[in-house]
């Protein structure tokens, strides 16, 4: 029996319109029925504010308020809004200052883009089945930034099956990535990029 | 941020209410092939949108020169442009794309010059390219060779710079199932 997604609520913040209906198709397909979307960090906090959502998949560059911004506020646990809430990050930025970044400002996961709907579920997935305690000192407050296993863990061990289903589920999105059979004449750009470029 | 070891660490298990919600199993395997039917019915309005994002870059590379290379607000919505290309083409089933963008963001980082400004806008007629015709996943032969040629010529004008080691979390942090509130 799988997941039951039709009651789990869903906060998606991000600015671009593509990004956002790439986002709910993805959700929607894998059994996510309620649905909220936001442009910015504000409207977003508004949302959070008004509304019971599970989880937030929100963007890191945005105008108004970025997403890193936004979580430092959710973490703050400003008005009605649950400080707990998992929260994914996504960003075409993922240097290790920004990943790191990120996980100082509370941030559940962090999702690169471009990501496959593999990576989306194996994110989504990690918040429901490994929870990381909440942490709270004078200059964090967010989910633990330790990953690490503990050697007296004696839980089920759910990560094994879960790597062998994102396996499978990557060699399907392989046939996404297909290559076009036709031909593409880059000529006139490497004779440019040549003419620019003695490393080249 | 960096904590002090010293300070207090307040450690906290809050009730996991995607999890009451969701229940067990994982995810329905079939999902993954109707999300990908659904990608691939959108990636038609995202190659228009994509094409026409490649233009624009282009023609806002044309009017850069050394004063406005910087800091203008034609170099800062082209660098916007290029951010978004490579953030989604990937996801849209164009990964090629989504290098050559990257390749884009790493060269209107750089110090002006004229040939990282020509190099830059070979990187917009290969957007416009790849785009135009399609070029899903890496472009075959031909698109894993063009993108070696740029990634060479990239790699000589703005060379990747090694990133600082991370600040370590809190002492604390490292016990999380020491205590529970």
């Amino acid at each position: 029996m799988a997941y039951s997604l039709k009651h789990v609520s869903v906060l998606i913040v991000e600015d671009n319109a593509h990004m956002r209906s790439l986002l709910t198709a993805m959700l929607q397909e894998i059994g996510i029925q309620r649905i909220l979307r936001a442009n910015d960090g504000v409207e977003g906090l508004a949302v959070l504010g008004a509304e019971n959502i599970d989880l937030v998949i929100c963007d890191y560059v945005m105008e108004n308020m970025n997403g890193m911004d936004m979580v430092r506020t959710i973490r703050r646990g400003q008005g009605a809004i649950n400080p707990f809430l998992p929260v994914i990050m996504v960003t075409c930025d993922a240097s290790r200052a920004s990943v790191l970044k990120s996980r100082d400002a509370g941030v559940t996961e962090f999702l690169a883009k471009p990501f496959s709907i593999a990576g989306l579920m194996q994110r989504i997935e990690a918040c429901i089945e490994t929870p990381r305690p909440f942490i709270r000192t004078r200059n964090y407050v967010g989910p633990c930034r330790r990953r690490q296993r503990l050697s007296e863990f004696a839980g089920v061990d759910r990560r094994g099956k879960t790597a062998e289903e994102i396996t499978k589920m990557a060699g399907n999105m392989a046939s996404i990535a297909r290559i076009d059979a036709q031909p593409v004449d880059f000529s006139d750009i490497e004779a440019s990029v040549k003419a620019v470029a003695p490393a080249a | 941020m960096s904590d002090n070891n010293n300070d207090v660490v307040e450690v906290l298990q809050p009730p996991n209410l995607l999890k009451l919600k969701a229940g067990s199993g994982g995810f329905d395997p079939k999902a993954v092939l109707r999300a990908e039917a659904r990608v691939g019915e959108l990636a038609f309005g995202f190659t228009q949108w994509a094409r026409q994002q490649a233009k624009n870059i282009g023609d806002l590379l044309e009017g850069l020169d050394e004063a406005s290379w910087a800091d203008s607000p034609d170099a800062t919505q082209m660098k916007r442009m290029a951010f978004d290309l490579k953030g989604q083409s990937g996801s849209f089933g164009y990964p090629m794309a989504s290098t050559i963008a990257d390749n884009l963001c790493r060269l209107i980082a750089v110090p002006y010059d004229p040939r990282v400004l020509s190099l830059a806008k070979a990187h917009a007629d290969t957007l416009r390219l790849i785009y135009s015709k399609s070029v899903v996943g890496d472009g075959g032969i031909k698109g894993r060779e063009i993108l070696a040629t740029l990634g060479q010529a990239v790699d000589f004008f703005a060379p990747a710079i090694p990133e600082p080691e991370p600040a370590k979390p809190a002492e604390g942090e490292s016990r999380p199932a020491a205590s529970a509130a």
